[in-house]
């Protein structure tokens, strides 16, 4: 038990010593529920999510003339790299080939920017994949995508 | 049963002259030990505060299965609560329930697996049923393996996209390397 010793009494006198026993049982006993109750409710696994669309859900909508202006964005994942489209087109250098077998993310995020730095307003982008593509390439290609600020990201199979 | 009158007793009746000059012998000892305290309760303290500080009030979402393992990503979002779809292991499952293959998945020419749009169907049907009054916002999970193909992948995602779950989400493991987004409107709940 815990003990609590004060010089008591008026000064000088010095005759009653302070002698309190603190009774520490009950705050151990909170303790070691609170303790119980976190490890039981911990969560030791942190999971996050990237939210996605399909692409080409829903009813087709008619596009108003700025819609039509608008870029419209598709990264094409395919075996040998990346191909970077803006309605249709290649964009230039989007053509972003494999480096030592390995996809280019370094080289997909800068030309990404580029692209955000020629609109700014636009955060939305297609990313198609081929049927053999792995799941863990279509996850690094989209977080290429959210980390040069396109958060609305669809998701495309055809090519 | 008759009552007799009680023998002789130890101490009173007899002295036990040699135990007793023993006990006095040793009695200026005291047996009293006081348990020092402190360094547990700082334990104990210290303890509290890390269990605290890394307490997730949504709980555990997901199991990690032991062959399935997620991808990693540095900009996700916090979490919430939907229903799970797992692709992983040679299988889809949904909710603890094996709805085909994987195999069998990626060879069908069909792009909506039949058993899957089913039980979607009825979880659909059961969150409408017991939340009457909620807007369904379609909100699904994909807990998939790194290593599967697109090929299942997008056939899952049209299955869940034709039942009306469009609010598709990739579980991934968060690397830190981006920032932690808490998730955007808490109202739907689960659906």
């Amino acid at each position: 038990m815990a003990n609590v010793s004060a010089p008591g009494g008026r000064s000088g006198s010095g005759k009653k010593a302070l002698n309190v026993d603190l009774n520490l049982v009950p705050f151990i006993d909170l303790l070691t529920c609170l303790i119980c109750f976190l490890l039981m409710a911990a969560v030791w696994v942190q999971i996050g999510k990237i939210s996605v669309t399909q692409s080409g859900q829903g009813a087709p909508t008619e596009q108003t003339p700025e819609e039509r202006q608008q870029l419209n964005l598709v990264v094409a994942i395919t075996p040998q790299g990346f191909l970077l489209t803006g309605n249709g087109q290649t964009l230039e250098g989007g053509d972003i080939l494999k480096k030592d077998e390995s996809y280019d993310y370094d080289r997909l995020g800068a030309k990404l920017k580029e692209v955000h730095g020629l609109f700014p307003d636009k955060n939305d982008i297609v990313v198609m994949s081929e049927d053999t593509i792995e799941y863990k390439d279509l996850i690094n290609t989209m977080d290429v995508c959210l980390a040069n600020e396109f958060p609305n990201i669809s998701v495309s199979g055809t090519i | 049963m008759p009552i007799h009158k009680p023998g002789p007793r130890l101490m009173r009746d007899i002295p036990l002259r040699t135990a007793k000059q023993h006990i006095e012998k040793n009695a200026s000892r005291t047996l009293d030990v006081s348990l020092n305290l402190t360094p547990m309760i700082d334990m104990f303290v210290v303890l509290t505060i890390f269990l605290l500080m890394t307490f997730s009030t949504s709980g555990e979402i997901l199991f990690i299965q032991k062959d399935i393992e997620l991808p990693k990503a540095s900009h996700s979002d916090e979490m919430e609560q939907a229903p799970v779809v797992i692709i992983g292991g040679g299988q889809v499952v949904i909710e603890g329930q094996t709805v085909g293959r994987m195999d069998d998945i990626a060879e069908d020419e069909n792009f909506e697996i039949p058993d899957l749009s089913e039980r979607m169907n009825n979880l659909k049907k059961n969150f409408q049923q017991l939340h009457p009054n909620e807007k369904f916002v379609g909100k699904i999970i994909i807990q998939g393996d790194r290593k599967i193909p697109f090929r299942v992948l997008k056939k899952v995602m049209y299955t869940c996209t034709s039942v009306g779950y469009t609010n598709i989400n990739f579980a991934v493991l968060p690397t830190g390397g981006g920032e932690a987004k808490p998730p955007e409107g808490a109202e739907g709940g689960e659906g």
